[in-house]
């Protein structure tokens, strides 16, 4: 039984033993299969990433050239001088830079055969679409772009796919704009060939040329007043015409351009567009327009006096200042350094209005150089169209209160019989109806302060937390630099005691700041009437917060930009003025400043002393060569080209 | 135990057989699999970002946002975060970071170009030809030479060359400009390019994941 039970367990014994070597032989490779059966698998997985890798590759590519197709095409439409030839240039540059950025085969995809310019038919398994869209009411121009590539698989192709459809669909809105141009057509530009008006005209023109015909271009000039020559208009054309016909003389009336152009930005009524005003000029501003105080009290100012008889009627005027006699009615003193006559202080003269409360409306100017010596002023002119009110209407065009119109207030020579046009033909006179510059212009601009300072810079004119022309005296600094190189400019500096004896300032008893009437006299502390320097004064302050008030329209967010030309004439020079107006937050020292890096060396920058950090920057281009201004004008439009996609 | 032994097929001799398989098989494909497959997800992501930062420089640019000014240049650095372009805990670039991204206006000289710097178009050496007027750098300048092509004159601090340079140098001329663009006299074509360098997600020293190279033109 024993033996019978061992020969059995040795059996079962040996059948298991065969069992697990036969299993153990046939498990051999196992590994190597699995692993072999796994890479099928992890072969195929990877092949489908490779396949996603292309096609997200070419997603990616498709969507950025896209992109990039329709930004070209919406800023391809400013030179065209028609909507269809905007159009088609839209198109044009559209499928060029898309063709640019997406290489035809691009990762083995199926090449593109464009369509027919404009054409939204499909043309190939490869399709590429561009759509334009002009809305005339908002100004806003909208390029639409969509593409679909047929893109190649490899290992997907084993599971029966074949190539995959990408896509990119991408649009491009450019800003309508509305830009008024304003142009400074002042005596010292010049006229006729070679002179910097014929340089600005030219320069002007090829700018207006540089915009879409979807653009609202609108054109004002200014001398002692402003005047409309276009509103706003797609009307390029005879945009072009009105500059070309531009001759310069006169006067420079920044303050009633600038509200002239900001009036009509309001008036075109295009808040979603950018609203822009273009201001070129080649000096300081040198007209107010304001409701000015009528002279009632007799006090001591410059001539001429109106105090001569009239040879014509036999009228008399005001009695002349004692001891003075015809010598207030005459230029004194010879010429002064800049070549203006200057006019005695005539003490005591006496007054021509007879009640306080009146005004008389309209606009005065300097007439000879920025001196403060008595040199000739200009007024009361007919001033800018404004509301109801134009210029071109007679009867409107000064406002003469009924006390100061008597009859022959005249000096020696002059035959006028009315105030009014005694005012228009020997508008010097204007000083001695007048009784003082307002602290307001009709604008509402602050013409004794300026702007409020945001930023305390050294070395500019901060008084009393404004950044002001109020005690500045032009004319006194001439800066050369390099040093020797004879090229100087006046730039002027804060009326000191050190200059008493350049201005008014040699009067003794005066206040050291003679932009004003001194202490003590009848109309202390109010700007003067009646020396061209106090204003140019008025005038910068006013013009300084003009643009401060344009700018702080909210619904609008007009920006300002400015083009300085300096040097004409004998201008001075003032470093912060339009960088100021154009509210850059770094001012670009001049070629006048101890501070200026002449090229290829950076430029000098200092701080805006009254950059307003909430309202739109403008661009701020300053040449001292006319020759450059064409230059000056395509970087302006190429700026705003940009801001304007 | 000699039953036991039997019982559990446990022969001394097959002992580590599986795991040299595998071993063997995770040596020549397995690892290398995995490896090219992180390698192309990588890059596939890479490529994708970089292409994403040129474009984004590129319509910044053409937005008119100036892109020398360093606050802007931030802005660029940040969507190229994670692509070593920034110094450190920052988004300054950094100038021996991985990344560069170069910004490129190219202008088809005009004859009032010509006229703005007193020559007839007859007497201007560039007329009518493409010229780089802008050139601004980001990040490692060293990485790539722009395909553009190089100024020969050094541009001021906010990337501009003068009128006079790019009007009169021929040395400025873009000589990559593609052709497939045409411009039309005096305006301007923007370029952007960006290079990283992604050799950090190479697994193997014979993996050559190198540069990527974004161009946008627009």
């Amino acid at each position: 039984m024993r033996g019978i039970f061992r020969k059995g367990f040795r059996a079962v014994t040996d059948r298991v033993m065969k069992t697990k070597r036969d299993g153990a032989r046939r498990r051999r490779g196992f590994a190597l299969m699995y692993s072999a059966i796994a890479l099928i698998v992890l072969t195929v997985f990877c092949g489908l990433a490779v396949d996603a890798t292309v096609l997200f590759l070419c997603r990616a590519k498709l969507s950025a050239a896209v992109d990039a197709s329709v930004l070209a095409g919406a800023r391809s439409v400013n030179l065209a001088d028609s909507v269809a030839t905007a159009q088609s240039q839209a198109f044009t540059a559209a499928e060029s830079f898309f063709s640019a950025n997406f290489p035809s085969g691009y990762m083995g995809s199926q090449p593109f055969t464009m369509p027919a310019i404009g054409s939204s038919s499909p043309n190939g398994n490869s399709n590429y679409t561009v759509t334009f869209n002009w809305n005339a009411t908002t100004g806003i121009i909208t390029v639409t772009a969509s593409a679909s590539v047929q893109a190649p698989v490899y290992f997907m192709r084993i599971l029966g796919f074949g190539n995959m459809t990408v896509g990119a669909y991408g649009s491009s809105q450019r800003r309508g704009l509305v830009m008024m141009l304003v142009l400074d057509i002042s005596a010292s530009m010049g006229n006729g060939a070679g002179s910097s008006c014929e340089a600005m005209v030219a320069a002007a023109q090829s700018f207006v040329n540089s915009f879409s015909p979807t653009d609202y271009i609108g054109l004002v000039t200014f001398s002692y007043t402003a005047f409309l020559k276009d509103a706003p208009t797609t009307n390029h054309a005879q945009v072009y015409a009105d500059i070309g016909a531009i001759t310069c003389g006169d006067n420079t009336n920044t303050i009633s351009a600038l509200e002239m152009a900001y009036k009509q930005i309001v008036a075109t009524a295009q808040p979603l567009a950018l609203n822009t005003i273009v201001l070129f000029t080649d000096g300081s501003p040198n007209g107010v327009t304001a409701n000015f105080p009528a002279r009632t009290i007799a006090d001591t100012r410059y001539g001429p006096a109106m105090n001569a008889p009239d040879t014509d009627t036999g009228n008399n005027g005001p009695a002349p200042p004692a001891g003075d006699g015809t010598n207030c009615n005459s230029d004194v003193g010879g010429q002064d350094v800049n070549g203006s006559w200057n006019h005695k202080p005539c003490a005591n003269m006496p007054a021509i209005c007879t009640v306080a409360t009146d005004t008389l409306f309209g606009t005065i100017t300097q007439t000879s150089n920025q001196n403060s010596t008595g040199g000739d002023t200009n007024g009361i002119y007919q001033p800018a169209n404004y509301g109801s009110f134009t210029a071109t209407d007679a009867d409107n065009a000064i406002s003469l209160p009924n006390s100061c119109n008597y009859v022959a207030p005249k000096g020696s020579g002059y035959n006028s019989v009315t105030v009014a046009t005694e005012l228009a033909n020997v508008s010097n006179v204007m000083r001695q109806y007048v009784a003082y510059i307002p602290n307001v212009d009709f604008y509402g601009n602050n013409l004794q302060h300026g702007v409020p300072v945001t930023t305390a810079v050294a070395g500019s004119e901060i008084l009393g937390g404004w950044d002001t022309r109020e005690n500045w005296l032009f004319q006194v600094v001439n800066t050369c630099n390099p040093a020797g190189s004879g090229n100087c400019k006046n730039t002027g500096a804060v009326w000191l005691p050190t200059y008493a004896a350049t201005g008014s300032g040699s009067s003794a008893g005066q206040d050291p700041y003679p932009n004003f009437f001194p202490t003590g006299t009848a109309y202390a502390g109010f700007l003067r009437p009646d020396q061209p320097n106090s204003i140019v004064a008025a005038s910068m302050n006013g013009a300084m917060s003009e643009a401060l008030r344009i700018r702080s329209d909210t619904t609008y967010n007009p920006v300002i930009n400015c083009i300085y030309l300096t040097g004409n004439g004998s201008d001075s020079v003032d470093h912060e003025f339009l960088p100021i107006i154009a509210n850059v937050s770094q001012i670009t020292a001049l070629p006048y400043d101890l501070s200026y890096a002449a090229p290829p060396n950076d430029p000098a920058l200092y701080n805006n002393p009254a950059y307003q950090a909430n309202q739109p920057s403008g661009k701020y281009l300053v040449t001292s060569d006319k020759t450059t201004l064409g230059a000056l004008f395509a970087q302006l439009a190429s700026e705003l080209l940009h801001l304007n996609q | 135990m000699r039953h036991e032994e039997i019982m559990n097929g446990n022969h001394s001799s097959e002992r580590g057989n599986s795991i040299l398989e595998f071993a063997l098989v995770a040596s020549f494909f397995l690892v290398p699999m995995l490896a090219g497959s992180y390698s192309i997800g990588m890059s596939l992501v890479k490529s994708l970002e970089v292409g994403q930062v040129c474009r984004d420089a590129n319509i910044m640019v053409v937005r008119g946002v100036d892109l020398s000014q360093s606050d802007n240049q931030a802005i660029v650095v940040s969507t190229a975060s994670g692509l070593g372009m920034n110094i450190s805990g920052t988004n300054n670039p950094n100038p021996s970071g991985l990344g560069e991204v170069i910004l490129t206006t190219v202008h088809l000289v005009s004859s009032n170009d010509c006229a703005a710097v007193g020559l007839a178009t007859d007497a201007c050496p560039n007329f009518n030809t493409y010229v780089i007027t802008r050139r601004i750098y980001i990040g490692n300048n060293s990485m790539i030479t722009s395909a553009t092509g190089n100024p020969a004159d050094t541009p001021a601090s906010n990337g501009t060359l003068t009128l006079t340079q790019y009007v009169n140098d021929t040395g400025d001329q873009a000589t990559g400009f593609p052709a497939l663009v045409t411009l039309t006299s005096g305006t301007d074509a923007y370029i952007a390019e960006a290079a990283f360098n992604i050799s950090a997600i190479n697994v193997f020293s014979i993996q050559q994941m190198g540069t990527i190279y974004a161009r946008n033109i627009s």
